[in-house]
């Protein structure tokens, strides 16, 4: 599978970018020319030079430092946000799934009523219940993103039960937990391991989107939609503050989406329309 | 303002208190009633002249929420309002209140009556005649149904139809004050009753004022025509519009390519260019508005003076006000403005680490985790934040910063979940304005939780007190009291800013942020 | 058939009704007090109680949702807070901008799609595939709103061609209307595209390898010829499909791109009502997406459902 990957230039892309923002999102702090919230009035909105390479912000703050920083906190969010959304997911699924009438009903209900909501104002609700900060961003993206990993892993368990070796299992009585963790689990693994890929990415286009309205992780922490949303006052004296952190999200994102793109090419996966959502 | 008002209050003030320029002017419009009408002709034949008729169009940050003045408080339809909506006073550029719906007053001799003669001959923009009835009508919505402003009026007994034009206001104490608080702002305006009750006010407001609402694109804009029997002389322009463009930097190139004539959506770090542009006027005035920091002082150690005041030796306003607004701001260390005839001069604190390290020893206090809660409607607040968050970690307070929308934020200040805050106080006249529902220890703001009986009573004093000489005392004495031990920590005055096309003429930017177009004309 | 359709509706009704329950619990979890921001800064205590009373807020919360769903049974959305306007007024004021985004976004997003896809599977495994595969992974790469900045910085600040922001009404102005239309249109129409795409390119793929296609193609039929008639008709309804699902969720989800280019839409309404806690829009909002949503999906399903009986299990 590794080596499908490698054989393509895009898989080669991706693996290279995220090597990089995983090791910049760990070692973050050694690499940074300058304080990420060294603040210096003086020497504010400074265009890319030998001393920024990215230029400064309005509180004359180096754009280049602060980039680097944002990787760690985007990561973070994403990466658990989405372990978070998987593990919830893939259990409601699952159950759904396994175990069929009433329950199927009442979860997939509740998943088609989480849909039926725009997935940034679901969010958006949710931090502001719990007060804005990484901790609640996370959560919050979690959460949206559960009822996708619920249909996914509903939808490949549902054919997988009706397989000879799974109703051979519930005949001789294994118990349900049994019957998933070996039968059931490694046979849906593939779409899930796919819809994983894709959901980092958009779970850190959802990051930036509601740290730029102001939701995310709390100033001075830097991160890129918080950088994007300052940056927003600026574009008319100071391109630079809105070009780079968002040059940066996107090749990020490009990585998760090109990564997930050859993973469904080397694990056979079609996702159906309204999983990718 | 205060020696004008000085030996006046029992006389006519509307006579006295103007300035002789103002006074010739204001006598025009008194004595000749129906010269409005043929004023509002004169003006004509320039745009009669010409076949297209002069629409000035106005850029504003925002939508207002709804154009009933006494219910709305956003300044979005505050802006449109002032040129919809007559009060019976009104200030003028010094903030000192002129006549206006009222050609004048007396105050009775135990201070408790006040009783305004109306301007006869006017007419609301339905046509129908404004009365007595009408001002009594008006104020009494407010006070009976407890609208937004009834605060105003909290020592009003009663309002009464004397006769046609005359109106009585009784009072239960001595209110020096009333003036700026039946004209400090729009939402005192005088309104018709009938519009009241077919619930068009909401959306198309019928008053007294110089123009008169046309039509309302949501989302998009408001025009206003010329109301011609304007008392005041109808207005130079035909129409007035008002488009709602939120970004700063939309607004300028609108004006810089001639789309839009006026605006006040202007980015604090393009003042500087603007300036010296050509074809540009910039309006640059102090403006009455205050921004600060507040403690909860029902928490440790911010309880502790000393430890307040080691804060205020370990800011420096000068970075703080360039970083928030770029320098187009007045730091101040009490909340009125220098501009004022109410300010006071004292400013005891200066950037000193060694006196704010000491401080804090004093107090025991080696380190502190303190809450910073701002609001992001408010990005000032947020960038001004990250600045204090540098310069209090020098003294060991290390800050986080919590960034709410307004609305949680409001509720965060009444639940008192913040060790300190940072806001603003708009719109402010009367010195009372300033300091009494903030430091009071019963006022309805003092969400700090600061209470000394000396301060109490200085505050209560000056709202009673007619002599102007003596509450400046009051006011004095209770904001060294206030600023000493840090109440609010002050932090600036900001300037109103507005730029507008070189081609208008005769309007003028004010420190109450008062946007008046009645004066103004184009020039092409 | 109508068997299915029925079955599919009873589930929207319930569907509906979770919504409602759900957009009504969050907005009163949400901490933040409408009268609070309604008073602003100064008022005082009666103020704040006979607005508590008039706006309902006092009654019990159970109380207020029955009023509220059977005010929804009757098509009463309830009165903004803020605007003290009937909420469907509100929503439908709001309804032309956002109507005029998403017909814009989509027609641009199909008119950009269907060459890329067709051609892309055409040349499925060479070089123009692998070209315009990678453009579908840009596009749904992009950040929404830094790619509405790039185009302000490019086509307004730079260029100065267009304006950064606002709109203006068809019917007061087309040339204008489509002006502001471009860059936010732009935006969401080439996130779609994207999205598009991918489903074209595979569908085409699909029937290109299926077995009449290949029948025709034995038969002589010139290649040209073979695409027009069975492929493209026949791999239109999954493309219809996709499209429909991106109409829906421009209708409702295009909130930062509204913020950012100030667009007077849904999107925009829905993220001032939740600044100002005009509990009745947020509601009114959510529900009128859903209902958009729930439709469109169905109107595609039962599409498709024509068209492949196999849906109906």
């Amino acid at each position: 599978m590794i080596k499908k990957i490698f054989s393509r230039p895009t898989g080669v892309f991706s693996l290279l970018v995220l090597a990089t923002i995983f090791f910049i999102a760990v070692f973050g702090q050694l690499i940074t020319p300058q304080g990420p919230n060294e603040i210096n009035v003086a020497n504010m909105l400074q265009p890319p030079s030998p001393e920024h390479f990215f230029g400064t912000d309005e509180l004359g703050r180096d754009v280049l430092s602060r980039t680097i920083l944002s990787a760690q906190v985007s990561m973070q969010v994403s990466l658990i946000s989405v372990s978070f959304a998987l593990f919830f997911g893939t259990a409601a699924g699952v159950m759904a799934g396994y175990f069929g009438g009433w329950l199927d009903n009442l979860l997939m209900r509740i998943v088609d009523v989480l849909f039926a909501f725009p997935v940034l104002l679901l969010a958006l609700a949710i931090v502001a219940i719990l007060g804005p900060g990484i901790g609640t961003a996370t959560f919050a993206i979690g959460v949206v993103y559960v009822p996708i990993f619920a249909r996914v892993a509903r939808s490949s368990a549902v054919s997988v039960v009706q397989e000879p070796y799974v109703k051979a299992a519930k005949t001789v009585g294994a118990s349900p937990l049994r019957t998933i963790t070996t039968h059931l689990l490694p046979n849906i693994a593939a779409p899930l391991i796919v819809q994983t890929s894709i959901s980092l990415a958009f779970a850190i286009l959802n990051e930036a989107a509601l740290s730029f309205l102001g939701l995310g992780a709390q100033p001075p922490t830097p991160t890129w939609g918080r950088m994007l949303f300052d940056a927003k006052g600026f574009l008319d004296q100071a391109w630079w503050m809105a070009v780079f952190p968002g040059a940066t999200v996107f090749l990020t994102v490009l990585a998760f989406n090109l990564l997930g793109d050859n993973l469904r090419d080397a694990l056979d996966v079609t996702v159906d329309r309204k999983e990718s959502k | 303002m205060r020696t004008k008002n000085g030996n006046t209050l029992k006389k006519t003030i509307g006579a006295t208190a103007v300035s002789a320029a103002l006074l010739l002017s204001l006598a025009a419009c008194a004595t000749d009633e129906p010269e409005p009408v043929e004023n509002g002709d004169d003006a004509s034949p320039s745009t009669s002249t010409e076949t297209e008729s002069q629409t000035l169009i106005a850029a504003i940050g925002g939508e207002p929420d709804q154009l009933d003045p006494h219910i709305t408080s956003a300044y979005f339809s505050f802006q449109v309002l002032e040129n919809v909506y007559d009060t019976l006073v009104e200030p003028d550029e010094n903030l000192a209140m002129q006549p206006a719906l009222a050609e004048s007053w007396e105050v009775s001799d135990d201070l408790l009556t006040w009783t305004f003669d109306l301007r006869e001959g006017v007419t609301f923009h339905d046509g129908s005649d404004f009365t007595a009835d009408d001002v009594v009508y008006s104020y009494k919505r407010i006070i009976d149904e407890a609208l937004n402003p009834s605060w105003r009026f909290a020592s009003v007994t009663d309002v009464v139809a004397v006769d046609d034009f005359t109106v009585e206001i009784q009072l239960s104490s001595p209110t020096p004050n009333l003036l700026a608080a039946i004209g400090g702002y729009k939402g005192m305006s005088i309104v018709s009753q009938a519009n009241v009750e077919s619930g068009e006010i909401v959306s198309n407001p019928i008053g007294t004022g110089p123009f008169k609402m046309e039509s309302y694109d949501v989302a998009d804009s408001i025009v206003l025509s010329a109301n011609e029997d304007y008392w005041g002389g109808a207005p130079a322009i035909d129409e007035l519009e008002f488009r709602f463009i939120a970004e700063g930097s939309t607004a300028l190139t609108a004006l810089r390519n001639g789309e839009i004539h006026w605006t006040d959506s202007i980015p604090p770090q393009s003042v500087e260019d603007l300036s010296s542009e050509s074809g540009i006027s910039l309006g640059q005035v102090g403006s009455s508005d205050y921004w600060y920091l507040a403690f909860n002082m029902n928490r440790t150690p911010w309880d502790d003076v000393r430890v307040r005041q080691a804060v205020a030796y370990a800011l420096d306003r000068e970075a703080i006000t360039t970083a928030a607004l770029l320098g187009n701001a007045t730091v101040n260390q009490t909340a009125i403005p220098a501009s004022s005839d109410w300010s006071s001069d004292y400013a005891p604190y200066s950037l000193d680490l060694e006196t704010a390290q000491s401080l804090m020893d004093e107090a025991g206090v080696d380190s502190a985790e303190m809450e910073l809660m701002v609001s992001s409607d408010y990005p000032e607040t947020v960038t001004a934040a990250q600045v204090i968050s540098a310069q209090l970690a020098e003294i060991g307070i290390n800050v986080s910063i919590t960034t709410l929308d307004f609305s949680t934020w409001l509720d965060g200040q009444a639940n008192g979940d913040f060790d300190m805050l940072m806001m603003g106080w708009l719109g402010n006249i009367d010195p009372d304005d300033f300091y009494y529902a903030q430091h009071h220890s019963t006022g309805g703001f003092n969400a700090q939780g600061y209470s000394n009986p000396e301060v109490d009573e200085l505050l209560d004093s000056g709202r009673t007190t007619a002599d102007p000489e003596a509450r400046k005392v009051f006011y004095d004495d209770a904001a060294k009291i206030i600023v000493d031990e840090v109440s609010y920590l002050y932090l600036y005055n900001p300037d109103v800013v507005q730029a507008w096309s070189d081609s208008v003429q005769g309007y003028v930017a004010r420190g109450d942020q008062a946007i008046r177009f009645r004066d103004a004309s184009i020039s092409e | 058939m109508i068997k299915y359709v029925a079955r599919r509706i009873s589930h929207m009704v319930v569907v509906l009704f979770g919504v409602s329950i759900a957009v009504f619990s969050l907005v009163h979890l949400v901490p933040g007090d409408p009268i609070r921001v309604a008073l602003g800064t100064r008022f005082n205590e009666e103020t704040y109680q006979a607005l508590l009373v008039s706006s309902g807020l006092d009654r019990p919360l159970l109380e207020q949702y029955v009023t509220y769903i059977f005010g929804l049974l009757q098509g009463d959305f309830g009165v903004s807070f803020r605007s003290g306007g009937p909420v469907s007024e509100v929503l439908f004021e709001r309804l032309p901008a956002t109507v005029s985004l998403a017909s814009f976004g989509i027609i641009l997003a199909i008119i950009i799609a269907i060459p890329l896809g067709v051609i892309a599977a055409l040349n499925d495994g060479k070089a123009a595939d692998g070209g315009i595969r990678v453009f579908s992974q840009i596009g749904v790469s992009l950040p929404d709103f830094w790619t509405a900045m790039l185009f302000i910085l490019l086509l307004s600040a730079t260029l100065q061609i267009l304006p950064s922001s606002g709109y203006v009404p068809f019917g007061e102005d087309p040339v204008q209307w489509l002006r502001h239309l471009i860059i936010p249109g732009l935006t969401v129409g080439l996130i779609a595209s994207s999205i598009i795409t991918r489903y074209v390119r595979s569908s085409v793929l699909e029937i290109i390898n299926s077995d009449h296609v290949r029948t025709a193609e034995s038969k002589g039929l010139s290649r040209s010829r073979v695409i027009r008639q069975h492929v493209l008709r026949n791999a239109l309804p999954p493309i219809m499909t996709i499209s429909g699902v991106q109409f829906a969720t421009m209708l409702g989800g295009v909130i930062v791109v509204e913020v950012v280019v100030a667009w007077p839409g849904l999107g925009r309404l829905v993220f001032d009502a939740v600044a100002t806690r005009d509990y009745p829009v947020i509601q009114g909002v959510v529900m009128l997406i859903a209902v958009a949503f729930l439709v469109i999906n169905l109107l595609v399903d039962v599409l498709q459902a024509r068209l492949d009986p196999r849906v109906l299990r």
